[in-house]
């Protein structure tokens, strides 16, 4: 750095042109230090994209993870939510966070049934695609809903853009906060055509609550 | 004064009294486009702030593209008016500028915006964006506008003063800037004209500040034997200050939903000032040892005297004859 600023304040005058094989050696020096730079500038996108925020559901809770680009939001019903605000689609792909007490005697079997019954209210041309029974690390079950669904994410702003088919997962489990059993439910949810182009960021979300899925 | 190439030299170079050249008027004018560009910026923001009223898409893409040729032509007519003895040659300096901006359309707007997709991640953190900033956009950038100058001009004979490397410079980050402003309106379908000349100026005056300094390397290393990390550095340096820059302007004119741009001109008013005063001293002193060393070589058993007077060229501290034996080793 002494080198550098010494000769920027003081040039080395030489008064002689550079030989060709010097002229050659300049060019490389700097073609070496733009791939050099871009090739560094790349690890810190790989980090970038790839980082992560949490959220924690809670005391002796797991925490949910979810891509630091995306954007928390505010919305009723829901504990969290967040959206990735780069999605193409006019649904951004989102994850959302419900946890409740359990219901005295009700287990994951009837959750089963009852939850996918109240998606079918609450969302339009809802249809189930499967349901299965997954377990976490533990050995702790979980219930993965896989399922579809019409939103039309424009029409409340006015503007004419068409609905969309919305590809969704409902992860389910029972964990224990210490005081009771609480009843937490991740979903995430993207524009179908994008499903794939979100799967990786779907998986890390539900790996972070400990379970696979989102794929 | 020109020569044709010789064996031990890579490209044609002219004598030492040309390279040393002070071109006063390149200076000058670059002070008075300043000016000029604070005058386009008032224009638009006091006198007809409401010129884009009641204009469609059409009509605001149209001027906010004529708003984005604005600061290269007012840099590039005045440098002809205050430089019209010993001018570049239009087409030249012309020829640097589109490739400029060719190379910005072709290569790092491209790169930038589709293969990086900068804009999905940059913004995650202060650290991301400071450090992404710089390897990224800032090496990018600051690449094409070295690659344009090494690949377009500087073999060309008119490259033939140590400040040219700053004018061509100068002229292929303007042209980068042009579409990087073209884009930013294309994008936008328009702009509201009175912040739209800000940030067009904005962008136009770091460029040229940026490229500015990555010229005088360039320049410096055309007529010089230099060290290794001489070129490399001073890419480094105009990337850093490119990433700096608009780390720094990002933070200065947003805050939350607003936007004050008028923090940004503020900031690269400064910038622009500071770059080209830095440019300009380090250039005459460049040229001052130049000149001196030449004496010292024609002289080397006598007392140095003062070489002919070159008008623009002071030449004061002419040292000892031991003094200009060891400057010429330091090469």
């Amino acid at each position: 750095m002494a080198a550098i600023l010494e000769s920027l304040r003081k040039p080395s005058i030489t008064n002689q042109p550079p030989t060709p094989s010097e002229q050659r050696r300049n060019d490389l020096l700097v073609i070496v230090t733009i791939l050099f730079a871009i090739f560094l500038g790349w690890g810190v996108r790989t980090n970038s994209i790839a980082a992560l925020r949490t959220f924690s559901l809670g005391n002796q809770l797991p925490s949910l993870a979810y891509p630091a680009a995306w954007l928390e939001a505010e919305s009723d019903g829901v504990l969290f939510r967040a959206i990735d605000p780069a999605s193409p689609s006019t649904f951004d792909a989102r994850v959302e966070l419900v946890v409740r007490d359990v219901k005295e005697g009700e287990t994951l079997d009837q959750i089963s049934l009852s939850w996918p019954l109240n998606r079918g209210q609450a969302l339009e041309r809802f249809r189930n695609l499967s349901a299965s029974v997954i377990k976490n690390g533990e050995g702790t079950p979980g219930l993965l809903l896989t399922y579809a669904y019409i939103a039309d994410p424009t029409r409340e702003s006015g503007s004419l853009g068409l609905p969309v088919v919305v590809k969704g997962q409902d992860l389910l489990f029972i964990a224990n906060d210490g005081i009771g059993d609480r009843l937490v439910a991740a979903t995430v949810a993207a524009d179908a055509t994008e499903w794939d182009a979100h799967a990786e960021d779907f998986s890390a979300i539900f790996t972070s609550l400990g379970f696979q899925g989102g794929e | 004064m020109q020569s044709t190439p010789t064996a031990d030299s890579a490209f044609y170079h002219p004598d030492v009294e040309h390279i040393a050249h002070n071109r006063r008027g390149f200076w000058i004018a670059g002070l008075i486009a300043l000016v000029g560009l604070l005058l386009f910026v008032g224009i638009f923001n006091l006198l007809f702030d409401r010129i884009g009223d009641g204009l469609d898409g059409f009509f605001l893409i149209f001027l906010g593209l004529l708003m984005s040729l604005v600061p290269a032509g007012l840099w590039l007519g005045f440098f002809y008016r205050m430089d019209r003895l010993e001018p570049e040659p239009k087409e030249k300096l012309i020829g640097v500028f589109v490739l400029g901006a060719l190379m910005a359309g072709a290569v790092a707007i491209p790169f930038l915006e589709n293969f990086v997709a900068i804009d999905s991640w940059l913004y995650n953190s202060f650290a991301t964006q400071l450090v992404g900033g710089v390897l990224l956009v800032g090496f990018v950038e600051e690449a094409v506008v070295y690659l344009v100058v090494r690949y377009g001009i500087y073999a060309d004979p008119e490259f033939d003063e140590r400040v040219d490397g700053v004018i061509y410079a100068i002229a292929a980050g303007l042209g980068m800037a042009t579409v990087l402003n073209f884009n930013y309106v294309l994008e936008h379908g328009g702009v509201d004209l009175g912040i739209g000349s800000v940030r067009v100026v904005v962008t136009a005056l770091a460029h040229a500040s940026f490229a500015g300094i990555l010229g005088y390397f360039i320049g410096q290393a055309r007529f010089e034997k230099t060290p290794l990390f001489y070129l490399p550095a001073g890419l480094a340096l105009a990337a850093l200050l490119n990433g700096l820059f608009f780390l720094v302007e990002d933070r200065m004119t947003g805050a939350g939903l607003t936007v004050n741009p008028w923090n940004g001109l503020l900031l690269a008013l400064v910038m622009a000032g500071v770059c080209l005063a830095a440019v300009f001293w380090l250039v005459e002193r460049s040229n001052e040892e130049t000149l001196r060393v030449a004496a010292a070589k024609s002289l080397p058993d006598a007392p140095l005297t003062l070489p002919t007077p070159i008008p623009d060229n002071p030449i004061p501290n002419i040292p000892s004859t031991a003094d200009s034996a060891d400057e010429e080793g330091e090469g």
